[in-house]
């Protein structure tokens, strides 16, 4: 008989606690619908009820500030990407629930405070969040008396990876930490650019069939492709596609300032590329000039039978030609003892 | 008067026939001593790690004989899958140094040892490479001699190739370089001459190329390029026409009798290009006749259907055979060339080469220092002339500019054309300058021009002297980069110290383990190690190996970083399962080794998380806030893991410190209490610098029970009595 009545509490009890942790799960999916994107909006009216247990899903809080007198480019950068992380997961989980077989009713919700929007002094107050970006997790709660106080930050990747990339990183840790399933990255097809792309492909077109005398004079023109070729291979030789793939910074900072060169053979920012691309167009203009210029000035003069100004010319474009290269291939070097300070060779500095 | 013009003529011919003959002795001389570095230094030995298989290929080939080689399964790699190696490498390179083994040792009685030919192997073509740039230039760019000394001579040493050509580098590449100028330039003669006889022969050098370099591909497709733009500038001619026929028909039916290569060139998509320009030019041949047959309006006509046909027929044609799957799917090495995001997404064993990593832009200053402005100044003076051959020249430079920035290793195609270019700007350069021998005699005259000649011939020496300046500072970066970067064999390492009679001390860890491995276990015993070491273990220790440098099988180097990134137990099942017997990793924490296991380690991990996500992850190796630490801050799956606890076995306290010890590498404290015991495995021998360590799998129980719990009650016994450490075994000398 005792256990009998023992049995009703017990299943009184796992039906109230069910009863409960459906409710805070539909509490959430609730204030959820109620924000953008499915994120729900933190304020200092509902954050703590938002984030009061018990519960039994996650909860992903993002503070950041997007405004632009404040100049945290990484929090306009991630917010995007923020709104990205939600939409892919609820494309996938329409309730926010992982899976109802499996994990029974632990799932992933999504909110967000922007200092920007104000009215939420008090959140920022209360995760004592003195610099922006900052991820923090709720985790499944299921004693009501537990507080709000207990949360993990999360890492964000900042360094190494922006957009999809940086989604995609946050996502994987999501499944693997979170234990979620069919959690992928979802990319909303944009009709617009497409629309305008084809639109503006069709104008292009119709454009080079009305002046395609002027598009063939541009193919067929000798010196444009000359001009193009040397820039590409001038460009290519100089670290471009090492930008690209690892999409080094544009500059570093030191403790005196701006750094445009960093030290290493195997490594770059991406104003290095443009500084060198420059010395060696400037050397390879000035040995094309002297290969090319200086005869041609000499033979000009001597057939108008100035001789006086051919003898000139041989010697100011020599002299000058001579010093520019000389100054450059310095110029050269000194940066590539830079970049490798064991370097031996030096004209100057 | 006539007479002794012409006798003059002949005699300055011969001096310059002299000359040229001195300057090439020179040359060959000059490229051959600077890679003699390492030889000097160090010793006759084969450098690096695909070396070493080339090597033992060779030997395989003199033992046993070309057939046998063709047929050769080798059951000491990759065990237990083994290797069809006769099928699976280009023999260009072993065949080539078996003949002049065979040469020596048979036909002229000259007594060498075919390691010693596999060492100067590359020395010696690199002089060959010399002698066919300075002809590839000088028919290339106007018959110009001038060119084409100074190509041959910027090749002979330029950084760039000697990178991959110094005495000891034995690998295919050193045969390559050189086979690929050799073709290019029989082309451009083929070319330039409509005839047969040098289409054959450029066809020749091409099949002997496949033979000897994956990298055939890049000839595959350039030669058809350059066909291609010469068709669509309007330049066609029959002499483009035969020479293209006769070289594509037997250049692809002999390359396809690479084992090898088999019927790739018709079915891969490398090599649809050469295809359909060939395709292409019988498409303007039957054009060209038929535009002499009708009217010009007809023509039109003609020209318009046909132009839309060929087109539809074509792409249809492609998307069937792809369809049908008798074109082979795109290699993913091609694909990470032009999506350069592929290789990281998709396949982290292309991305963990360091060799497919980007170019930055100090390597290509460092490889060719001022030619590599001199280059793109030579491209645009080509283009102010624009021959038909000028343009071959453009289209390798460009094409080859950016997959040089794709990936490091291709440098090596784009350096000669670094040097013939660069000549090219040099010459044009030289060639007004040098003319001082006229303007003197101007000045001698004593004409009204006296002073004006007098400044251009000033301007001529001043410009001539800096050049000249230039040129051997040239020559001295050159001996300067050879000498400290690209010396070193990497199995044997300098320490930098010198011994108390100043001699250099030797760091020779490598070849202390792998002759451990030779004298002290069964032959038939199996290593497994990462796959860089798995060619030097073959070639050194002659031990069966799991993994090797030839990654043809991902998941079986999945296996191998499986058992190194799990738990030991988990490992040991892994190793039992593949028959292991010792387990060899390089710990570079005592010496600071820069590139050891734990540096590689992340892509023991990331290559079997692509297989099994499930059950490795490369997010837990990390720490909460996503560093990757080795010491107190490790994550717990990192100090778990096999790798971490065979490298730090025994590690803290032997340096002073009982308990700690700083790993020299990653700059961390590694305290006793981080490492825990190592349960089924045990070490059997760590090399003097402890560089390399390896330990064998403990023997199953006798009686059946887990080796983690036979471990737990020996060490609660043990520790009862006395804490005894165990004996390492005696060392060889």
């Amino acid at each position: 008989m005792k256990l009998h009545t023992n049995s009703i509490i017990f299943m009184l009890l796992s039906i109230w606690t069910l009863v409960v942790e459906c409710a805070s799960n539909k509490k959430l999916l609730k204030e959820a619908k109620k924000g953008n994107n499915n994120i729900i909006k933190l304020t200092d009216d509902n954050f703590r009820t938002v984030l009061k247990p018990t519960r039994d899903s996650h909860i992903v809080v993002f503070l950041t500030a997007t405004q632009n007198d404040i100049g945290c480019t990484l929090c306009q950068a991630m917010e995007e990407e923020y709104n990205l992380l939600a939409e892919s997961w609820f494309k996938t989980h329409p309730d926010g629930i992982n899976n109802k077989d499996t994990t029974g009713d632990r799932g992933l919700f999504f909110a967000k405070a922007d200092y920007s929007d104000g009215g939420n002094t008090l959140v920022f107050q209360h995760f004592k969040a003195s610099q922006v970006p900052l991820l923090y997790v709720f985790g499944p709660e299921s004693d009501p008396n537990a507080n709000i106080n207990t949360f993990q930050q999360l890492n964000i990747p900042s360094t190494s990876s922006s957009g999809d990339e940086r989604v995609n990183m946050l996502i994987n840790s999501f499944t693997h930490y979170f234990e979620l399933e069919n959690y992928k990255l979802f990319k909303p097809i944009d009709y617009v650019s497409r629309t305008i792309t084809t639109l503006s492909l069709i104008g292009v077109l119709f454009l080079m069939k009305k002046f395609s005398n002027i598009v063939f004079m541009v193919i067929q023109s000798r010196i444009l492709w000359a001009c193009f070729s040397t820039f590409f291979i001038i460009i290519m030789c100089n670290g471009y596609m090492f930008n690209k793939i690892r999409g080094s910074i544009y500059a570093g900072r030191s403790q005196s300032g701006i750094e445009y060169f960093q030290a290493g053979m195997q490594n770059q920012y991406a104003i290095e590329t443009q500084i060198v691309s420059f010395i060696y167009g400037t050397l390879a203009m000035s040995a094309l000039l002297m290969a090319k210029l200086i005869p041609y000035s000499y033979t000009y003069f001597m057939k108008k039978q100035k001789q006086y100004n051919a003898a000139l010319s041989a010697v100011i474009l020599t002299f000058l030609f001579l010093t520019i290269i000389f100054f450059f291939s310095s110029a050269l070097m000194y940066v590539f003892r830079l970049k490798h300070g064991g370097y031996p060779f030096k004209f100057l500095k | 008067m006539n007479i002794s013009n012409n006798t003059k003529k002949s005699i300055l011919s011969s001096i310059s026939l002299v000359l040229k003959l001195a300057i090439f002795i020179c040359l060959i001389g000059a490229a051959t001593s600077s890679r003699l570095f390492s030889v000097i230094r160090y010793e006759s030995i084969i450098h690096e790690f695909d070396p070493w298989f080339n090597y033992r290929a060779t030997r395989y080939l003199v033992k046993n004989g070309f057939h046998k080689f063709l047929n050769w399964f080798d059951d000491k790699t990759w065990y237990p899958l083994g290797r069809i190696t006769g099928g699976t490498l280009y023999p260009g390179l072993m065949t080539t140094s078996g003949a002049v083994w065979y040469l020596m040792n048979k036909i002229m009685k000259i007594q060498v040892n075919i390691r010693d030919v596999c060492v100067l192997f590359a020395p010696a073509f690199s002089g060959i490479t010399a002698i066919f740039t300075y002809l590839f230039t000088k028919n290339c760019y106007n018959d110009d001699q001038l060119a084409g000394l100074l190509s041959a001579a910027f090749i002979a040493i330029a950084p760039g190739y000697i990178s991959r050509s110094v005495a000891g580098s034995y690998d295919n590449e050193a045969i390559a370089i050189t086979l690929l100028m050799s073709t290019f330039y029989l082309w451009i003669k083929a070319m330039r001459t409509g005839s047969i006889s040098w289409a054959c022969s450029a066809a020749i050098s091409y099949f002997y190329m496949v033979s000897a370099w994956g990298g055939y591909v890049f000839i595959t497709n350039l030669i058809p390029l350059h066909v291609f733009i010469l068709l669509l500038m309007g330049r066609y001619s029959t002499k483009l026409y035969s020479a293209y026929s006769v070289w594509y028909c037997i250049g692809t039916l002999a390359s396809m009798q690479i084992p090898f290569v088999n019927f790739q060139p018709i079915r891969s998509n490398d090599h649809m290009s050469s295809l359909g320009v060939f395709g292409l030019i019988q498409f303007f041949m039957f054009g060209d006749s038929i535009k002499s047959t009708i009217s010009t309006k007809n023509f039109k006509i003609f020209l318009k259907f046909a132009v839309i046909g060929l087109i539809s027929f074509g792409i249809l044609g492609l998307f069937v055979l792809t369809y049908f799957g008798l074109i082979a799917p795109w290699t993913g090495r091609f694909y990470s060339l032009w999506d350069t995001g592929y290789a990281k997404d998709h396949i982290p064993i292309i991305a963990s080469v360091s060799e497919h990593q980007p170019t930055a832009w100090p390597s290509f200053f460092f490889d060719t220092q001022f030619l590599i402005w001199l280059f793109p100044c030579g491209v645009f003076m080509l283009f102010m002339e624009l021959q038909d051959e000028h343009i071959f020249i453009i289209a390798y430079s460009v094409l080859c500019s950016y997959f040089a920035g794709v990936m490091v290793r291709l440098m090596l195609t784009l350096t000669p054309i670094i040097c013939v270019c660069a000549a090219v700007t040099l010459s044009n350069v030289f060639k007004y300058n040098l003319r001082i021998w006229s303007t003197i005699k101007k000045v001698k005259n004593k004409s009204d021009n006296r002073f004006t000649e007098l400044c251009v011939l000033i301007s001529k020496l001043i410009t001539v002297l800096s050049f000249l300046g230039y040129l051997i500072l040239f020559v001295q970066h050159c001996t300067w980069v050879t000498s400290n970067a690209y010396s070193a064999p990497s199995v044997v390492l300098l320490s930098g110290s010198t011994d108390a009679d100043g001699s250099p001390i030797f760091i020779d860890d490598f070849r202390e383990a792998y002759s451990w491995l030779r004298y002290n276990t069964d032959e038939d015993a199996k290593v497994a190690a990462w796959w860089d070491y798995g060619y030097q273990i073959g070639g050194f220790a002659d031990r069966t190996t799991l993994v090797d440098n030839n990654t043809w099988n991902n998941t079986h180097i999945a296996i191998v970083g499986k058992a190194m990134s799990s738990s030991e137990e988990r490992s040991y099942e892994i190793l039992k399962e593949h028959d292991v017997d010792y387990v060899l990793i390089i710990f570079g924490g005592l010496l600071g080794f820069n590139g050891d296991d734990l540096n590689k380690f992340l892509w023991m991990v990331r290559i079997p998380e692509g297989i099994w996500p499930d059950e490795v992850n490369e997010q837990s190796f990390f720490t909460a806030d996503g560093q990757f630490r080795v010491d107190a801050a490790a994550s717990d799956t990192m100090k778990n893991c096999l790798m971490y606890k065979m490298s730090y076995h025994d590690f803290p306290g032997i340096m002073g410190n009982p308990t700690q010890s700083t790993d020299r590498v990653r700059g961390a404290t590694i305290d006793e209490s981080h490492v825990l015991p190592l349960k089924y495995f045990e070490e059997v021998f760590t090399t003097e610098n402890w560089l390399v360590r390896i330990y064998k799998l403990k023997d199953l129980d006798l009686e059946g029970r887990d080796l983690g719990d036979v471990y737990d009650m020996d060490n609660t016994q043990t520790k009862k009595k006395s804490l005894k450490k165990p004996k390492l075994e005696p060392r060889i000398n």
